[in-house]
């Protein structure tokens, strides 16, 4: 008898040395980074985001080199699906090096502003900007008008989904090659010289085809991990193998106010999906939010112009943008974590190479006096930082 | 036993019912210059993340204050930012209180909601700050 309890004892012990205890409190705040919390993407500025023939005209845009200027760069170059939709460099390179590290496309649906400062307020927009950046892809407005118009199978899918008619060849001849606003002096010039009711007929083409593909990336979501399976069965009496001790320490020091990292890397995204400034700001050189809000709220193509399907009542994200241009230096979004083993390197210049670094910058800018941002006073011991990367390697 | 049991189970679940009816906001407060009495109110308890939809109600000498004009801010007092969005709160005939549109908090936690009452009559102007609990 003695002998069982004894035995019983040391089981006790094995099982309480290999299984945090949760709180109900704990398994509530777990349980809402679940993906099964996760609604469908919704985007009143696009009424094509569910339309599956512009999805797959998309998927087709999406991979197409031949939006680009030197007809080598498609939106796939950097969004490559093996690295979570980035491309593991520091920064993009498209045409050329550009100044920001890229965003993974994986829930790039869920978000309400797009790029690490919103510069656009949506996904379709968002994907114009990056077709016309001359370090990108570097693709003008006409030169996508031309394309889609004179490539049978994209001329076909368009009209069936848009019933817009485009321009003939005799038409498309007496139209520049290449002309847009965003473009070189010499295309530039070739965009003002077209009237009106052609530069609207070309935005509405190259709109269509940003709805198209922000149809197909809407799409692009992440696979259920272990920590998903870790939240979703977790319960306070039954025992959930899913994650090991230390990623289960780390995730506990992830929800704790003692990290504080989910006060911001929330909801089933890891990311509350707004700005915030945390020490990674160039003063002078690279503000952020603040450098873009005023142009986002007169963007040619914002959720309130012509080219949004919204009605403006809908525009709920625009209509009360914080244009704090004091309070938004130096804010970038912040970063989902999400697939975070195969985004990096980390931060919107991806000037971190692995989660060490990117723990070790906030420990450091908790501790500068004064403190001017976001980032609260912190206090992780090595053992500490080793947990909380377990655990987010997990996500 | 089995009837006292019913009553039980019955008397939980009504109450749960009775909670959920009742999970509504509302904080009174006093104007800095104790001009005024407000009242907040919220539809639902506060969480991160989505709109809210809140109202507030203004008292002068236990009279409403209908009508006058009133600027909102706000901000997270211990993480020292302000609210993600820029609220606005207009007074609606329609309703009878001053209506709060645009309204959203980023991270959970106390947050500080700021109204300026800017009347004409300069002895009237006045600034109420209300803190917030969101989940």
């Amino acid at each position: 008898m003695k002998k069982i309890f004894f035995l019983l004892l040391i089981f006790i012990n094995i099982q309480s040395a290999h299984a945090q205890n949760w709180t109900e409190a704990e398994i509530r705040k777990i349980q809402t980074f679940s993906l099964n919390s996760l609604p469908s993407p919704e985007d009143p500025s696009n009424k094509y985001l569910n339309d599956q023939g512009a999805i797959n005209l998309g998927n087709t845009l999406f991979n197409d080199k031949r939006l680009s200027s030197n007809g080598n760069v498609s939106c796939s170059s950097c969004h490559i699906e093996k690295y979570a939709f980035t491309d593991n460099k520091k920064l993009a390179i498209g045409l050329r090096e550009g100044f920001r590290n890229t965003s993974t496309l994986l829930n790039a649906a869920q978000h309400h502003w797009f790029f690490a400062d919103g510069a656009k307020d949506s996904l379709w927009a968002q994907a114009l900007s990056s077709i016309e950046n001359p370090a990108e892809q570097n693709f003008t407005r006409m030169e996508m008008m031309r394309l889609i118009s004179t490539d049978k199978n994209y001329r076909k899918q368009y009209q069936q989904i848009f019933f817009q008619k485009l321009p003939d060849q005799l038409q498309l001849n007496s139209l520049p090659s290449k002309a847009g606003p965003n473009a070189k002096l010499n295309d530039l010039i070739a965009w003002k010289k077209l009237n009106k009711v052609q530069r609207h007929q070309i935005n509405r083409v190259f709109t269509n085809v940003g709805k198209s593909i922000a149809a197909f990336v809407s799409t692009i979501k992440p696979k259920s991990t272990r920590f998903d399976s870790f939240a979703d069965e977790l319960s306070s009496d039954v025992k959930n193998t899913h994650l090991s001790e230390p990623e289960q320490r780390g995730l506990r020091l992830f929800i704790s106010q003692k990290s504080g990292c989910a006060n911001c890397h929330s909801g089933p995204l890891l990311s509350n999906k707004t700005f915030h400034n945390i020490g990674t700001g160039i003063p002078g050189k690279d503000n952020g939010r603040s450098e873009v809000v005023e142009s986002l709220v007169r963007d040619e193509f914002n959720c309130l112009s012509s080219y949004s399907d919204a009605k403006s009542k809908q525009c709920l994200e625009l209509n009360y943008i914080n244009r704090d241009k004091h309070q938004l230096t130096g804010a970038y979004k912040t970063s989902t974590l999400r697939s975070i083993s195969k985004t990096g390197p980390y931060m919107h210049d991806g000037r971190f190479d692995n989660l060490s670094e990117v723990i070790k910058h906030y420990i450091s800018e908790s501790k500068k006096t004064p403190r001017n941002t976001d980032v609260s006073p912190l206090n992780l011991s090595e053992k500490d930082q080793v947990d909380l990367i377990s655990f987010l390697l997990t996500l | 036993m089995n009837k006292h049991l019913l009553f039980l189970v019955l008397f939980c679940f009504s109450s749960s019912l009775l909670a959920n009816q009742t999970n509504t906001i509302e904080i009174k407060k006093v104007s800095q210059r104790t001009i005024y009495n407000s009242k907040l109110e919220c539809g639902k308890v506060l969480s991160a993340g989505s709109f809210q939809s809140c109202w507030l109600t203004l008292f002068h000498e236990d009279k409403p204050v209908r009508n006058t004009e009133v600027f909102i801010n706000g901000g997270m007092p211990a993480h020292q930012h302000g609210l993600p969005t820029s609220p606005r709160i207009d007074w609606s005939e329609v309703k009878n209180v001053y209506v709060i549109k645009g309204l959203k908090f980023s991270m959970p936690g106390e947050w500080s909601l700021n109204f300026k009452v800017n009347a004409e009559d300069d002895a009237l102007k006045d600034q109420i700050t209300i803190l917030v609990n969101v989940n």
